[in-house]
């Protein structure tokens, strides 16, 4: 079992006992080489005076020459068992007597140096024999040290193997021990985290034990639960959240599920999301969706659902997978919001929406009738209105020239006014005729060259202002897209008006100008300074039949300026007046410029 | 001068009638006029049928029509004259007091050989008139067919 999968616990301990052990080992080594030294030491002084006692009792036998006791001496020797050899040798360096155990070979021919050196695993060395000063021979002693050894170490080894035996059970007594206290709170750590995972209950926390590491730790852990349960509350309040397993069976229902549904918890725990599906989802988009998160992503969509009680709810649904680190997903978490009224108010607004279409086209139908009979109106009133007319100025003109003679002035004048009110009567009905038309007859739009359209319309004023003296000012005018007829009846009313307004000055200065505008497009202005108007009034003049002016001062049927602003309007642009009394007017209109062909080069 | 060619009225309102006389009586034009007080009658005499049956005298140099009459309307008179091989040449000026694009269109469709929207103002109805009549009934060469007529046609009640 590697080292990193092995409990806690067992690491622990193995610790503390390692620990021990290595602890152990190094001191016994530097004990055992400290007295290994000691021992060689102990030993060489050991033989050195083994040496000297065994030469002191061999003075005698060299001063005498007595090989016999010599021997004697030498054979004592026997009692020490690690002496594997010893000899005398006498003044002049010959071999005197030997221990009787080793055989001449192992012996040096001649006395060495004095003193003891190590060979090998044996110690040997030379020790003069003295009488007063005076040296008699030399003694040579040798003993096999790797036996004292042996007998030595086999000892300390034993010791140290009790010693460490003894040390390591009680290491691992204590290590027991605290194993309990370092392992427990992890342990209960864990069964918590295990309880949190199992139940969903982030509700429940660790208890901390201590205040150590693990403390800190139980207290972060208990800070996350405690982070972790805010963030569901807080999920939970706004959302419908359903947990499966890979399968699709519900694991995990929150209430708010369980309130829209109207099913108890038990009874949905354990089925699949078949129990609120109304049917209403056609097999391949179920199919999409379940092809969607098993293969790891996420999906989003409604459903229509039903309650227990068989009524229909609708939530907008997002469903996450939660994939094991091989990629296959082992739980699918939905999170829905209820979106029953957004729906509702949908398909409200849908059933409104028909039926303002339907009211639309009712509508249209009633104002195409409506039109018609407006049509048909003004056919009528063109036709039949103008025909009385022409018979009361007719007669009143046969009977003018019936009386040419024997009529009064006073006659003559009543029979005037029969016959100009029947024309002015005939006017106004042309005048409303040409408004209605303009209302309703198609526009057929071309390009329109307006200075050329002024000039012309200019010329054709020439007649009525003989004698007049007219400043004309005009400025470069564009090419504009709209329909000619209409928009000769702006101009000609507009400049007409100018006309007539300023025919009491005796210089009549007329301005016509154009600019462009960035939101209303071409911008013309007609310019008098002829009678004017109040401001207080400009609402007034673009109404039917709405007249500043008497018509003694100045005729009109107050139709022209609602013509204006009828064709104008028609054209997609506005009008406006500005004007001061007896100070002149200036009237202005807009054209939009999307239909504009460009300026002409002038 | 040119011989003078007969018209015919086509018009339901007798003061119309009369003020049309009257314009064409100050021209001298008046004595050739046949007044049809209906579409219908306008279409008997031109077929000489009805009242007008046995009639001989050809069709008329110009008929002067009304928009709007009862029983059958001047344009059904129109689309009539203008189908018929026999009636087809012979100009149709339209008299009437309407000004609308719908009725002009359709009358110019129809094959009608002018449109002449009668003024308000009698001096220049008197002159629309008398062009109209000195035009037709005088300088107008009419097609073959078309004959002199005394004035003993019907006319309105």
């Amino acid at each position: 079992m590697p080292l990193r999968n092995t409990p806690i616990r067992r690491k622990l301990v193995l610790v503390i006992l390692l620990t021990c052990l290595t602890v152990m080992l190094l001191m016994r080594g530097a004990f055992f080489t400290y007295e290994y030294h000691t021992f060689r030491e102990e030993t060489q002084r050991e033989l050195a005076t083994l040496g000297r006692i065994v030469a002191a009792n061999s003075t005698a036998a060299l001063a005498f020459q007595n090989q016999d006791d010599a021997t004697e001496v030498l054979a004592a020797l026997r009692a020490e068992r690690h002496v594997t050899a010893a000899a005398l040798y006498d003044g002049s360096g010959r071999l005197f007597a030997r221990f009787p155990a080793a055989s001449a070979d192992a012996l040096p021919p001649a006395p060495g140096s004095d003193g003891y050196i190590f060979v090998g695993s044996r110690l040997a060395g030379f020790e003069p024999v003295l009488q007063k000063e005076r040296r008699l021979g030399t003694l040579y002693l040798q003993v096999d040290t790797g036996a004292i050894m042996s007998e030595w170490l086999w000892g300390t080894f034993r010791i140290g193997l009790a010693v460490m035996a003894v040390v390591l059970l009680v290491a691992y007594g204590i290590s027991r021990l605290f194993e309990r206290q370092i392992s427990q709170p992890i342990l209960a750590l864990v069964e918590v985290a295990q309880a949190v995972t199992a139940r969903r209950d982030y509700s429940v926390r660790a208890k901390r034990l201590s205040n150590d590491e693990i403390g800190l730790l139980t207290t972060a852990f208990n800070q996350l639960l405690v982070q972790i349960h805010a963030q569901k509350t807080a999920l939970d309040e706004h959302s419908i959240v359903g947990i499966t397993d890979a399968g699709g069976i519900l694991t995990y229902v929150n209430d708010k599920f369980c309130a829209i549904s109207r099913y108890p918890r038990e009874e949905l725990l354990g089925h699949d999301h078949r129990r609120v599906s109304s049917g209403s989802h056609t097999k391949e988009s179920i199919r999409d969706l379940w092809s969607t998160i098993t293969q790891g992503r996420v999906w989003h969509g409604e459903f229509r659902n039903r309650t227990k009680d068989g009524a229909i709810y609708w939530i907008d649904t997002t469903i996450v997978p939660f994939l094991l680190p091989d990629g296959q997903p082992y739980e699918f978490v939905a999170i829905s919001a209820d979106i029953t009224v957004q729906k509702q108010a949908q398909a409200e607004i849908l059933k409104l929406n028909q039926e303002l279409e339907h009211r639309v086209v009712e509508r249209t139908a009633e104002l195409e009738v409506a039109n018609r009979e407006l049509e048909a109106f003004s056919y009528s009133v063109s036709h039949d209105l103008r025909a009385p007319l022409r018979h009361i100025d007719g007669f009143a003109q046969l009977l003018g020239n019936r009386l040419n003679g024997v009529m009064d002035d006073t006659s003559r004048r009543y029979l005037d006014t029969v016959t100009g009110s029947a024309k002015r009567l005939g006017v106004l009905i042309d005048d409303l005729l040409v408004f209605s038309r303009m209302g309703r007859s198609e526009m057929r739009r071309s390009e329109v060259d307006t200075r050329q359209m002024i000039d012309e319309i200019v010329a054709e004023f020439q007649q009525e202002t003989q004698g007049r003296k007219i400043e004309w000012s005009i400025e470069p005018l564009p090419i504009v897209h709209g329909d000619p007829p209409m928009l000769r009846q702006v101009w000609a009313n507009l400049i007409g008006n100018a006309l007539k307004y300023s025919r009491r000055r005796e210089l009549a200065r007329i301005s016509i100008t154009h600019r462009l505008d960035p939101a209303d497009g071409h911008v013309f202005a007609v310019q008098d300074n002829g009678a004017g108007f109040q401001m207080e009034y400009a609402a007034k003049l673009f109404g039917v039949f709405q007249r500043l002016h008497h018509t003694n001062d100045f005729e009109g049927t107050g139709i022209g300026l609602a013509n204006v602003r009828r064709i104008v309007e028609r054209h997609g642009g506005k009008v406006w007046a500005v004007g001061r009394p007896d100070e002149g007017a200036t009237f202005s209109f807009s054209l939009p410029t999307a239909h504009v062909t460009g300026l002409p080069v002038l | 001068m040119s011989q003078i060619h007969s018209i015919l009225l086509a018009e339901d309102n007798p003061h119309d009638v009369e003020l049309t006389l009257a314009a064409l009586g100050m021209h001298h034009l008046a004595n050739q006029i046949i007044v049809a007080p209906d579409g219908a009658e306008t279409l008997d005499y031109l077929y000489c049928r009805g009242k007008y049956q046995g009639r001989s005298d050809g069709n008329p140099a110009l008929v002067l029509l009304d928009l709007k009459m009862p029983k059958v309307d001047g344009l059904e008179v129109l689309r009539t004259m203008k189908l018929d091989p026999a009636l087809q040449p012979v100009p149709v000026v339209m008299l009437t007091s309407s000004r609308e694009e719908q009725d002009l269109v359709r009358s110019y469709r129809l094959g009608v050989n002018a449109y002449v929207v009668k003024p308000v103002d009698f001096q220049a109805f008197v002159d629309a008139v008398r062009q109209v009549g000195i035009f037709w009934a005088m300088h107008n060469q009419p097609p073959p067919g078309s004959g002199t007529t005394n004035p003993r046609a019907a006319q309105s009640p």
